[in-house]
């Protein structure tokens, strides 16, 4: 026997409608979350990158390490104070914008999408030279 | 005549759905906005660029004090004062800054330096410079004015006791301190005077220096003498900031 009574095939049409619309509006929304946590990721990254290179630079050692092309030590105390998951790679650029650094100076990987770029003024006690270091970071996906 | 049916709970479910979609899209959108007000899109800000500028200047004021004090030209103070000036404005790309610097000049210093090496008892190299700094950019405008003040000062005191009829134990004890807190030496010469010459107290056999970890030292030996002595310490602090003092040994 047929059912004539067609009203609960319609509710249930209906709840399925109300739940598409609601479920429809959560995936419109995921790119935007996405770039909101990639924007949060990207100002972590450049904190960690900032504070380290004033961490180092504060007692002078940064300069120090750059005026002797010590860049081994210097990608050492980078692949420390970095976290876990973090590719970088630095170069040091001198007051005319000449690259310092004769061999790469990177470490934690390959850098992949959305890089991070950190220019960093740097005054060396030594000989009183100014250089420029540009420090690019990316996370590890 | 068929009968319509008023029942209108689908059109309601809808609407509600709607409504839903509508407060978790405006409530998701309005977050963003508020994130890209907050991280303008560039994590970067000014007060960043003051902060590593402020660093940047302590650090060149320590290379320039450590070079004069070793006998360089205090004329570099000035020059390199202004190249970093011109290297800070070029290296700024969110808009427009200037940095100016200003030696002080109020006593004791002079042109930035105040040097003293010959008051008794304690001696005191320095550099002080005040800067003022002005960022524009799109959104913002910052007014910045910092002090650096690199100081390097030693204190000494010695006595003397004599262990026999012609030689005395010469204590001396010194202190180091950068920007008035007690601070480590990299090295410290002691030397004591015989007639017109100054001589290294720790080429003598027996001399000893004592290192309390807290930026006091205390070095003791034995030479001749009768007169009372005098003595001259030599120190470098770990930034290569070179200092002296001298004083005369009170006799215990």
């Amino acid at each position: 026997m047929i059912l004539k009574n067609r009203d609960g095939q319609v509710r249930a049409l209906e709840a399925l409608l109300a739940s598409a619309v609601v479920f429809s509006a959560l995936l419109v929304t995921v790119p935007i979350r996405m770039s909101l946590d990639n924007s949060r990721d990207r100002e972590l990254l450049y904190t960690v990158g900032l504070n380290m290179l004033i961490e180092l630079d504060r007692d002078g050692e940064l300069g120090n390490l750059i005026a002797k092309n010590d860049w081994t030590t210097l990608s050492k105390r980078l692949s420390i104070l970095l976290p876990l998951g973090v590719a970088y790679n630095l170069t040091v650029y001198d007051e005319n914008m000449g690259v310092v650094n004769s061999v790469p100076v990177s470490g934690g990987g390959t850098l992949v999408n959305d890089v991070l770029s950190i220019q960093y003024p740097l005054a060396e006690r030594t000989s009183c030279q100014f250089y420029v270091i540009r420090l690019q970071l990316s996370w590890m996906k | 005549m068929r009968k319509i049916k008023k029942n209108g709970s689908a059109q309601v479910l809808i609407l509600a759905a709607l409504a839903i979609a509508l407060i978790i899209s405006s409530t998701q959108l309005y977050v963003f906005q508020l994130s890209q007000v907050s991280s303008g899109g560039n994590p970067f800000s000014p007060q960043d660029f003051v902060r590593i500028v402020k660093l940047g200047s302590r650090n060149l004021m320590i290379g320039l004090l450590a070079n004069i004090s070793h006998g360089g030209n205090s004329q570099a103070l000035e020059n390199s004062l202004e190249r970093w000036a011109s290297f800070v404005e070029g290296n700024y790309h969110f808009g427009e800054s200037s940095l100016k610097s200003d030696l002080c000049v109020n006593t004791p210093y002079s042109s930035g330096l105040w040097i003293s090496w010959e008051e008794s008892g304690s001696g005191v190299t320095s550099v002080k410079a005040d800067f003022h700094m002005n960022l524009t950019s799109k959104d913002v405008t910052m007014n910045v004015d910092y002090s650096v003040n690199i100081t390097t000062y030693i204190f000494i005191s010695g006595t003397s006791t004599y262990v026999n009829a012609t030689h005395k134990r010469i204590n001396v004890k010194s202190t180091l301190c950068n920007e008035g807190a007690y601070a480590l030496v990299k090295n410290l010469t002691v030397y004591y005077r015989m007639s017109t010459d100054w001589l290294n107290a720790g080429l003598i056999d027996g001399y000893s220096l004592e290192d309390f970890g807290n930026g006091t030292y205390r070095s003791s030996f034995v030479i001749e003498s009768l007169d009372p002595v005098e003595i001259l310490v030599q120190s470098y602090d770990r930034r290569d900031i070179f200092v002296r003092a001298n004083a005369t040994c009170t006799d215990s």
